[in-house]
């Protein structure tokens, strides 16, 4: 789902194909041999094998305590869970405890998330049964039915769908609620696979611009060290990144504050003081969101007028950097350092330039940059948060060629920024369960579904669809698993759920998931989940894959909930493609494969499945002793090792971009642009004060939203300047009501210093609960976002967004 | 005598709460029982400069349980008897005498005492004393992902940290002599009077 | 705000005080007036002390009430070395014994009727300790706000000022049901100054000792307390009093003690003033610390 298609593949391990595993092999060939025939037996035979059987002992009190991955969301993390179940419940959770927590190998911590599962996997609300819609899209009536009624619904509509539009008009639309292999849209997208396809897309709404933006400058996105070199960095920038809270991969943070023991300045660039700001930095700096693009060019106008920045790699890794460097032929065109001076648009992009953009006062910008440009080695780390902004492809771009003008690429200590996926393999796999190739090879940027729905037939390439001239559909049925895309957390929910609601565009939504969540009351068909204790898994890291963490089934699935495989593949029995499906595979099963798969890839020396199970370890881990370094070979040799990019060099000026000639919004260098809705521009008289929706410790996006003990230690509000406050007469704990054109949102607010002046803060993620006039009750920030998508990666803007607050 | 002691690390703290909800979730606490609880401290104001902002803003956080203090005033405070401090210096509860009066919470100046209205009886940190005797780590101790909480011995814990206990916003010593050794954060300022302030007072309150 | 658990003992610490308040009121009176034998003072006594049995009576069932565990109150007394909660609640129990021993004395002669004066005296003294035992329970160290001299001054205070009011409405009540107390006047005029008296003081005390809550802005932002509660306090405070003075000078002179009911209002006036301040006081519970 992450998108790595910008220079990092999942390496070919698939154990089918390689036909390492003797038992396994044997076991298809049997298959195949006795044809579908054989398969009810082997199918029998394999579900009893997912029968509970709990590894470790008994205890006197007869609680058996089970080391699992705690529920693979998409929470920034990968950790690992100590069960303690007693009588077929858990009844209390810890964390890993391998002895001997050092850097190489650190114990994954959980976070406060995995430590209240138990409230989740308890929660009254989860759905029980499947249900059918009855009222009018969208209103919440729902009645139950039987999982025949339900798979045979589903299978005719499937059916229908493909027969008058084709297969093209179906969506499984982007969803991250499990990264675990046998939980997951994973699991729909193969059926669809083997159906003959579906829409396809592309990037994530992760980090659309960063993935998307950096292999214009590196031609790759593996551009990170392994973590355990951050010790060895002098200066760190936290560019809008958060890890305490977002973890970005669990333990980020924790080697940051080994970084900082060892003696490395740590500075956070962030509108808001946020947790990463207060534990891990020496020094905050409020930035005026949206200007970041300003600030990194007016620190490479100190550097460069300092003669600060590294000559030597700028001159036999660059391009583009000056006149000097520039592409045959563009010679007389604006090069890096003409942009910053101003050589062409008379603007030299001075510190009190941007003091008047990004808010910060001019000598700290002046004194960070003489820091970053002269402290070695440095890392500048970009959060994703910055990039989800209108022209968010700018900082991503700017923080690359800033690494790259100060020498700190492909050393160690240092950081070439942008996606920074983990050298040398890029990191994890995230999700390894085949779901083979699509047939239908058109594909939309992902953000773009909306629209895919509304006037999907006029789209094409200038709207990012790739595989195809012109669609030949608009969505006509959507099945939904693991997300809650549809209406929470897809940009202006209002709109959404109007364009939801209008049952001839969108035919058909089933979705599947644990809660009846904003998603699945606009559904017509809802399928209960089973949590993912409940079946066997396999995890492996969030951006960095260090380990491979196991996740046996320890209970039973209530109810009548089923795993996300077992759905698909009881649709693919009445699809008439079971055997294909499945392979004669349980979930069980698929997690041995995947075992399989990790040795015959990034773990040679990785238990069977049994055994790993039997070790009850929870994790499989490979120690780092000697981080890998980015980027080495290429800027000790970039002859031999030329990058992935038409110079082979780092590209400061990037020939492509300058040829897709849309330099107002394209630049070939990265540029400050004005947002589209800016302080700075006539939106604001009405709507002042900015907003963003950071990533809320509490939940993972709306997963986990109205879990008691997350919700008491953090609730959902509005986060507001005293200065802000004081001026609209707002007391804290108030409820306000914060609004623009897009739509109302009402909540208790809380008074804080720790955000700047002018700007407002409402994480994402809480759930939407309209009321009757239409006014969000929960704080669901996308009821004010824009559906605006930026312009070279086609990504989401969800963090560029003017506002009022207001008591009601 | 032996007095065990937390430590606590608030420079790295980041206030994510995953001690208290570890704490939760291995003594079943009710919602609004927080044997541990995280304050946000915040303080300092925004001065404008022409185009800038200069944020003068301080801010960390402090997460505290009991403190198992070596002069309890709680324990003295109670009429019933109901609070002990055993061999090791841990500070317990008898819920088969607390009458639940609420008379010790008004006394603790850590917020230790958090009444449990199910269990009818005055409820705190009990240093997970189950898995002391097993030699095990307290709950909270295990689980911060900062590794910023820590116990043993008071005397070796201030040996190796230093003694702070003083730090904003707890009290004097003088009070309850806290089992406690504390390393500051950046932004602590001296203990007094001061315009730090505890911010999430909804968060940790009732 | 003051949290709800804190209503119970804004009654307890009430009733308390006014019963012992009726004891001190009632052992002046005896003092100011020579015929106690007569058979009005008689009732009145008795009078007196069942209210003040009585008020103590309920006092102590609205504080075992407010316990979240009462059966576990067998305990409450084992603590006596240490905590001024469980001698509260000892010298509570042992003075709420006194009255009714003292009631019985005269009215059943148990143990024996000339006991009475002794027994009387002995359960007053156990109150004025029983007050002091109270305001030393919220003179807690980690508690600026009530560690004052303020607190046992206002808790005597209180007791004077309503049990003082209290016993002035009972001779009122008396003397209007029955012409026949003799030196009715002076029993009134008695009352009147010892409840002008604690007024005073209670003004005093308000000014000079009790701590502005403002000034002690600590760890949590100093509680909002409604501007009103205080308002309150001495709007009804001075209302009462003014009452009492009108009445005192204008009319008591009048036969029968003149109309009742400016006494009756202003002791109402006097309680809501009572309450008011006894809420501020749990409101502005302030300890140092978190
Ligand atoms: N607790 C938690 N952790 C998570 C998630 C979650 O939902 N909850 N989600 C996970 C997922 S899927 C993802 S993609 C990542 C997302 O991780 P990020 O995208 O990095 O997270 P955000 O909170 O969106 O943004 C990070 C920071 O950027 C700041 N910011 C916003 N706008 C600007 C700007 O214009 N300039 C600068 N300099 N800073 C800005 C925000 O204040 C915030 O502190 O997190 C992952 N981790
Ligand atoms: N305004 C704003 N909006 C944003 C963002 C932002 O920064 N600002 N961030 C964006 C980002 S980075 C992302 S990644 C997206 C995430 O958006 P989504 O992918 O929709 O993620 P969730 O909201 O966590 O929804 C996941 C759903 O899966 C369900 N689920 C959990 N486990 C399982 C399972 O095993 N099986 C099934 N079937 N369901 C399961 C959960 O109950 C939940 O309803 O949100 C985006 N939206
Ligand atoms: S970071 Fe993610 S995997 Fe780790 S405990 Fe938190 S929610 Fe679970
Ligand atoms: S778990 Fe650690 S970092 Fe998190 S709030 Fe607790 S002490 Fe602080
Ligand atoms: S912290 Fe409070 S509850 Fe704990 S021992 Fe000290 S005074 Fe008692
Ligand atoms: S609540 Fe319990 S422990 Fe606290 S003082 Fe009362 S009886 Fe003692
Ligand atoms: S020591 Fe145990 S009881 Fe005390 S705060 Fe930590 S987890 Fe809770
Ligand atoms: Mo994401």
């Amino acid at each position: 789902m992450k998108e790595f298609d910008s220079g990092h593949n999942i390496p070919a391990g698939d154990p089918d194909k390689l036909g390492i595993d003797r038992r396994c092999f044997m076991k298809m060939g049997a298959l195949f041999a006795g044809g579908v025939a054989a398969l009810g037996p082997v199918i029998g035979c394999t579900d009893s094998k997912q029968r509970i059987r709990l590894p470790g002992r008994l205890e006197k009190d007869g609680t058996v305590i089970v080391r699992a991955g705690c529920p693979a969301h998409n929470c920034g993390g990968r950790c690992v869970l100590k069960l303690f179940l007693k009588e077929g419940e858990i009844v209390r959770i810890e964390t890993d405890d391998r002895v001997g927590d050092d850097i190489a190998d650190p114990q994954l911590r959980a976070c406060i998330r995995g430590r209240a599962y138990r409230r989740r996997q308890y929660h009254p609300d989860r759905l029980k049964y499947p249900m059918k819609r009855t009222g009018k899209r969208g209103e919440g009536k729902f009645e139950r039915i039987t999982w025949t009624e339900a798979l045979d619904m589903m299978a005719s509509e499937l059916h229908r769908i493909k027969k008058t539009h084709g297969n093209s008009a179906i969506l499984v639309p982007y969803g991250t609620g499990s990264y675990n292999q046998t939980n997951g849209r994973q699991t729909a997208a193969r059926l669809m696979n083997l159906y003959g396809g579906s829409l396809g897309f592309y990037n994530s709404y992760s980090w659309a611009c960063i993935s998307r933006a950096t292999p214009y400058v590196y031609g790759t996105g593996v551009t990170g060290n392994q973590r355990q070199d951050w010790v060895n960095s002098r200066y760190i920038i936290m560019w809008g990144w958060n890890p305490a809270e977002m973890r970005d991969g669990t333990n980020s943070e924790y080697f940051l504050k080994k970084a900082r023991d060892r003696g490395a300045r740590i500075i956070c660039i962030d509108p808001r003081m946020s947790m990463s700001a207060t534990a891990l930095a020496d020094e905050w700096i409020p930035i005026r969101p949206g200007t970041d693009a300003a600030l990194m060019s007016a620190m490479a106008y100190v550097i460069i007028s300092e003669e600060l920045h590294d000559k030597d790699f700028i001159t036999r890794c660059c391009v583009g950097f000056d006149k000097s460097q520039m592409p045959e032929g563009l010679e007389g065109e604006e090069s890096y350092r003409d942009y910053i001076f101003g050589t062409h648009d008379k603007v030299p992009k001075t510190p009190e330039w941007a003091e008047a953009i990004t808010g910060i006062p001019k000598n700290t910008i002046i004194r960070i940059a003489r820091e970053y440009g002269s402290i070695k080695p440095a890392m500048l780390y970009q959060g994703y948060g910055m990039q989800r902004r209108a022209y968010g492809e700018q900082p991503v771009l700017g923080g690359c060629v800033l690494a790259a003008i100060t020498g700190n690429v492909g050393i160690s200590g240092g950081w070439a920024s942008g996606i920074a996926l983990q050298a040398d393999d890029g990191g994890p796999f995230w999700n390894i369960f085949p779901t083979g190739r699509n047939p239908v090879s058109a594909a939309i940027p992902v953000f773009l579904w909306t629209e895919a729905i509304l006037r999907g037939k006029e789209m094409g390439p200038e709207e990012g669809v790739i595989g195809t001239d012109r669609l030949d559909n608009n969505i006509k049925l959507i099945w939904c698993v693991a997300s809650n895309i549809l209406i929470n957390q897809h940009a202006d929910t209002n709109r959404t759920a109007e364009i939801l609601k209008d049952e001839s565009l969108v035919e058909f939504i089933a979705v599947q998931d644990q809660f009846m969540t904003p998603s699945a009351k606009y559904a017509d068909l809802v399928m209960p989940v089973c949590t993912q204790f409940e079946m066997w898994g396999l995890e492996d890291g969030w951006k960095y894959g260090d380990e491979v963490i196991l996740m046996p089934k320890v209970l039973e699935p209530p109810d009548e909930t089923k795993s996300d495989y077992q759905i698909a593949a009881e649709l693919a029995e009445r699809l008439g493609l079971k055997e294909e499906y499945t392979l004669g595979r349980n979930e069980r099963d698929w997690i041995e494969w995947a075992v399989k798969y990790y040795r015959n890839t990034r773990f040679p020396d990785i238990p069977d499945l049994e055994k790993l199970h039997e070790m009850n370890r929870g994790v499989y881990t490979r120690p780092v002793h000697e981080p890998r370094v980015a980027l080495r070979d290429f800027r000790s040799d970039p002859g031999k090792y030329p990058l992935n990019t038409p110079s082979g060099k780092v590209e400061v000026f990037s020939k492509t971009l300058f040829e897709m000639n849309k330099p107002e919004t394209i630049p070939a260098v990265p540029k400050y642009i004005q947002e589209w809705e800016s302080p700075f521009g006539e939106e604001s008289r009405k709507y002042p004060l900015q907003a963003i929706g950071h990533h809320y410790m509490p939940r993972v996006h709306s997963t986990h939203d109205g879990i008691d003990w997350l919700e008491e230690a953090f609730p959902q509000r509005v986060f507001i300047n005293p200065l802000d406050a004081q001026a609209r007469e707002i007391r804290d704990g108030d409820q306000v009501m914060v609004y623009n054109d897009r739509g109302k949102i009402m909540i208790p607010c809380r008074i804080t210093s720790k955000i700047m002046p002018g700007v407002v803060n409402i994480p994402q993620g809480a759930w939407w609960m309209p009321d009757e006039e239409g006014i969000d009750r929960r704080g669901n920030v996308n009821v004010l976002t824009s559906h605006r998508w930026t312009p070279l990666a086609f990504g989401n803007a969800q963090h560029t967004m003017m506002v009022e607050v207001s008591k009601p | 005598m032996k007095q065990l002691a937390f430590y606590f690390d608030a420079s790295s703290c980041s206030g994510c709460k995953t001690c208290q909800v570890a704490c939760k979730d291995k003594h079943d606490s009710p919602l609004a029982v927080r044997w541990r609880r995280v304050y946000e401290v915040c303080g300092g104001d925004w001065v404008k400069d022409g185009p800038a902002w200069i944020p003068n803003i301080y801010s960390y956080h402090m997460s505290l349980a009991c403190n198992h203090c070596q002069e309890p005033v709680c324990l003295d405070a109670c009429p019933n008897k109901a609070m002990v401090k055993d061999e090791k210096g841990v500070v317990h509860i008898d819920y088969d005498r607390c009458m639940g009066c609420k008379y010790c919470e008004y006394t603790c100046p850590y917020g230790a005492l958090q009444f449990d209205k199910h269990k009818k009886v005055m409820t705190k940190c009990n240093f997970c004393a189950d898995y002391l005797a097993e030699g095990k780590p307290p709950s909270c101790v295990a689980a911060c992902p900062m590794r910023a909480l820590d116990y043993g011995e008071l005397e070796e814990l201030e040996r190796r940290h230093g003694k702070q206990n003083e730090i904003f916003p707890l009290p004097k010593e003088k009070y309850t002599k806290p089992a406690i050794v504390i390393t500051p954060h950046r932004d602590v300022r001296k203990p007094g009077t001061h315009e730090l302030q505890i911010a999430n007072k909804e968060e940790v309150k009732k | 705000m003051i949290n709800s658990n804190d209503w119970p003992l804004v009654a307890f610490t009430m009733l308390s005080q006014i019963s012992v308040g009726i004891l001190i009121g009632g052992l002046i009176l005896y003092m100011t007036v020579k015929n106690t034998e007569a058979p009005a003072l008689e009732t009145l006594k008795k009078i007196l002390v069942i209210v003040a049995f009585g008020s103590m009576g309920i006092a102590l069932v609205v504080s075992f009430l407010h316990l979240a565990s009462p059966l576990h109150a067998v305990y409450a007394m084992s603590n006596a070395g240490s905590s001024w909660l469980s001698r509260e609640i000892i010298l509570a129990s042992i003075y709420l014994f006194s009255l009714l021993v003292c009631y019985a004395s005269l009215r059943y002669n148990v143990p024996h009727r000339n006991l009475f004066s002794q027994l009387y005296l002995a359960s007053l003294i156990i109150g004025i300790i029983l007050v002091w035992a109270m305001s030393r329970v919220y003179m807690i160290p980690t508690v600026p706000l009530w560690n004052t001299p303020a607190t046992p001054v206002a808790f005597y205070t209180t007791a004077l000022i309503l049990g003082g009011g209290g016993a002035l409405v009972i001779i009122n009540l008396l003397g209007a049901r029955n012409a026949g107390i003799p030196e009715l006047q002076t029993l009134q005029t008695t009352m009147f100054y010892l409840i002008s008296a604690a007024v005073f003081i209670t003004l005093l005390n308000m000014l000079l000792l009790q701590p502005d809550i403002g000034a002690l802005a600590g760890s949590f932002a100093a509680p909002t307390i409604s501007p009103w509660w205080k308002t309150a306090q001495i709007v009804f405070l001075l209302a009462g009093f003014s009452l009492l003075t009108y009445w005192f000078t204008y009319q008591m002179q009048a036969a029968g003690g003149g109309p009742s009911n400016l006494v009756y209002a202003a002791f109402v006036c006097l309680l809501v003033s009572e309450i008011a301040g006894r809420y501020l006081f749990y409101a502005s519970f302030y300890r140092v610390g978190v």
